[in-house]
């Protein structure tokens, strides 16, 4: 809302400055973050909804488990083929009139886009949700070229107002309560305080209607592309995306180039999946495909058409045969609704674009292993995301993937050292045995001493006095 | 109740006192290890005695089907797997799941070469260390008809994780071998035994706790509810958070401890607003965790292994 406003400001407080800082500001935000019981205790109660939803719709499914195997063979065949299916997509959306860039990188993106919009001489921009514009902050550079962006999404206008990030990548003010998005709308768009929903959404919608008029350039994501028809298939339950990509005369849609899909017969299994995991839906309420600019005769639609593919080191994680599957993400938000890492720090404490579990898989790779890898050790690997996930991401085990990367890679000193002595030990039944009895023996001793872990330990919980004799000699004892 | 069970068991190996499976005979006893020598009876100096001179890892292969058919009656030879923090922190447990096992009729064995099963360095990222941990767990485990662990924990990383951990060196088929034979313990009753009635008596209410290695990682659900339903006088509550994790994750408890404390805030409540008297877990580390926030917070419940409700015969 605010033009001009250099991209340092863009996320003030959620985004480290220093990629190296991240760890610190992750266990920093996270400490702060799980004192705040009340937060935790909304959050919890904002997602109550959604688990009783999310398991009537999948109860509709005659089974759900063969529909995620299905969904999940749809993407498969669909990662392991984009050599294929990208230039057939290509091929078929150009024909259609409309127009494609290719973007290795973030910087890329926003310069292919800031171009675009120069030669169109825009003034105004509106944008449906995106989270790959928010991957490459777009909006920030954009502002800083002086276009004036509204987000239509009312999630993504409340955080845009609030000059913060998504909270979650599929309901970006979830933790935001309605009072107080009464009282930003009676700060920002001087509204009279409301505690009715609906009221709230039309003052946005009242806000928004002149905007899409006004807007001469709109900005979209795309949940799939269809290999087969050359379509860009957007999912929405507001009807903002239908009139940001149809009212101002350019649309541009940005996605990663791991949204293709074959055909529409993989649509037709994935888009269900993609409403009921990600928000207890049968279907999303509005499922539009775009297969092009406004053609000759046709009274309604853009004048151009551009999609921006980005790579932004997905071919990086393509080229992982261990992890390829973490493309398959539909950015249903399934993993982070069950995850009870995400529900108890919350969303900002991440400091990435996409949270949560499959966040901290695939964050390392998008922006580097060595500042990011806290995200996979922050995990009790309870693998609720893997059985949440309708595409079948190996999401848990990936966390475990990430962790022995990093300590092959960049091995911490004094943790290596730890597990080689504890192999010494585990690997030596006297040593394990003698080792064993010294611990228990002096337990009473470090409980007062409190060395580092177990400082930690002590901190919160207790720990029970430890038994005179161990397993191995009560055993031989009573043989 | 569990103190009394943390005490070594008389010395008297006969046959149990009562037949509960009428295929033990006079002619087909349940199989008595082979008594100690007296050195090897005390202190953990027998240790050094003990591993060259009784040969525990060559015992003569059994055979390596994949999956066995539901219990035929048959007397097993049962490898106990004793986790590093049971043998050291909760040996009751391990004795339980033994007084369990032998009051159905098998033998059970204990290999005292074994230690860990290397967890903490797999699920650290330190593979190459807990690769040689693994090894000797194979190796130490080879031939033994059955092994059978009371912690979901350490049976997935037998199970699910060690075939990925050796696969591609010689221990591979090895690996694959031990995790087609290893077994959590309520699993092993009710899918291999059959058994969901062990003649335990336990007037409690309790509330079971869903590890999430037992959950996820080896999909055990129903059998331990199964084998509490079958507990005489004993009444079973669900909490509202069922599937919730108790926030232990190993190194991930003291490397990001408030994290952890939160999830064992949410899962602590959670079973604590059942006003159960105990809770019941197949995961004595989850115990540790629970347990540990459960005292410090003032709460009434207090864990218990599942393998302890199960020992409570009813005298």
């Amino acid at each position: 809302m605010t033009p001009g406003s250099p991209i340092a400001d863009a996320h003030p407080v959620h985004e480290a400055e220093d990629p190296h800082l991240a760890k610190k500001k992750f266990l920093h935000d996270a400490a702060e973050h799980v004192r705040d019981t009340g937060h935790r205790a909304f959050v919890r109660k904002a997602l109550g909804g959604y688990y009783t939803n999310r398991d009537t719709q999948k109860a509709r499914y005659r089974d759900w488990e063969q529909a995620r195997d299905a969904a999940s063979l749809a993407k498969w065949s669909a990662v392991n083929r984009l050599d294929e299916l990208l230039p057939r997509f290509v091929a078929t959306f150009e024909a259609n009139g409309g127009k494609v860039h290719w973007a290795r990188t973030a910087e890329e993106a926003r310069d292919i886009i800031l171009g675009l919009l120069r030669a169109a001489k825009a003034k105004a921009v509106i944008k449906s949700k995106c989270m790959t514009s928010e991957e490459i902050h777009l909006n920030a550079a954009m502002e800083q070229d002086g276009y004036g962006v509204v987000e239509s999404d009312l999630g993504e206008f409340i955080q845009q107002l609030r000059g913060e990030p998504p909270y979650h990548f599929v309901f970006p003010c979830m933790h935001v309560r309605r009072d107080e998005i009464s009282d930003l709308f009676g700060k920002h768009l001087g509204t009279p305080p409301t505690d009715s929903p609906e009221e709230l959404t039309m003052i946005a919608r009242r806000h928004m209607r002149r905007l899409y008029v006004d807007a001469d350039v709109g900005i979209t994501g795309a949940n799939f592309l269809v290999a087969e028809t050359g379509q860009i298939s957007i999912t929405e339950n507001e009807g903002n995306a239908r009139l940001t990509a149809a009212l101002p005369r350019m649309h541009i849609a940005i996605s990663g180039i791991e949204k293709v899909v074959a055909n529409l017969d993989d649509l037709a299994v994935l888009l269900p999946m993609l409403a009921t995991a990600g928000a207890g839906q049968p279907m999303t309420c509005y499922n539009t495909l775009y297969a092009g600019p406004r053609q000759p005769g046709e009274c309604d639609g853009p004048e151009e058409m551009h999609l921006v593919l980005l790579d932004n080191q997905r071919t990086a994680i393509l080229a992982d045969p261990e992890q390829r599957d973490s493309l398959h993400c539909i950015r249903c938000g399934a993993c982070l609704n069950v995850c009870p890492i995400f529900k108890n720090v919350g969303g900002f404490t991440y400091g990435t674009t996409y949270q949560g579990p499959i966040g901290s898989v695939i964050t390392p790779h998008l922006r580097g292993l060595a500042d990011w890898n806290h995200l996979s050790g922050a995990s009790s690997l309870c693998g609720a995301c893997t059985d949440a996930c309708p595409v079948r991401i190996d999401i848990h085990h990936h966390l475990l993937h990430n962790r022995r990367n990093a300590a092959k890679t960049a091995p911490n000193r004094w943790e290596k050292l730890g597990h080689r002595l504890f192999v010494m030990v585990a690997t030596r039944p006297w040593l394990f045995a003698a080792g064993g009895a010294a611990f228990r023996k002096t337990l009473w001793l470090m409980k007062k001493l409190r060395p580092p872990l177990l400082r930690d330990w002590l901190a919160t919980r207790d720990l029970p006095a430890a038994p005179p004799a161990s397993f191995r000699s009560q055993w031989r004892a009573r043989s | 109740m569990p103190d009394s069970l943390s005490e070594p068991r008389a010395k008297s190996r006969s046959a149990p006192k009562k037949a509960l499976l009428p295929q033990i005979t006079p002619e087909n006893p349940p199989k008595s290890r082979r008594a100690a020598p007296f050195w090897a009876k005390g202190g953990f100096i027998s240790q050094f005695l003990r591993i060259p001179f009784r040969n525990n890892c060559e015992m003569p292969h059994q055979g390596s089907e994949a999956t066995w058919p539901v219990y035929t009656g048959r007397i097993m030879r049962i490898s106990l797997f004793i986790p590093c923090f049971v043998d050291q922190m909760t040996p009751r447990v391990g004795l339980a799941v033994a007084r369990v096992l032998e009051r159905l009729g098998h033998a059970c064995e204990f290999r005292p070469a074994q230690t860990c099963c290397g967890q903490p360095s797999f699920n650290a990222g330190y593979w190459d260390e807990a690769r040689a941990v693994a090894i000797r767990a194979v190796q130490v485990f080879r031939g033994a008809e059955a092994v059978v662990g009371p912690s979901g924990s350490c049976v997935a990383m037998m199970r699910v994780f060690y075939p990925q951990l050796l696969a591609g060196t010689p221990h591979e088929t090895a690996a694959l071998d031990l995790a087609a034979r290893t077994f959590e313990f309520g699993e092993f009753l009710v899918e291999k035994l059959g058994v969901t009635d062990v003649g335990a008596r336990f007037p409690h209410r309790v509330a079971y706790h869903d590890g999430c290695h037992g959950l996820r990682e080896l999909r055990i659900k129903e059998a331990p509810r199964q084998l509490l339903r079958a507990v005489k006088d004993l009444e079973l509550v669900e909490c509202d958070e069922p599937e919730s994790c108790c926030g232990f994750g190993g190194l991930f408890s003291v490397k990001y401890p408030m994290i952890s404390t939160a999830m064992a805030e949410v899962k602590g409540g959670s079973l604590a607003r059942t006003e159960c008297d105990y809770i019941v877990s197949s995961d004595p580390t989850c115990q540790l965790q629970l347990d540990g926030w459960l005292s410090r917070n003032g709460k009434q419940p207090r864990t218990i292994h599942l393998a302890e409700v199960l020992a409570g015969a009813d005298a």
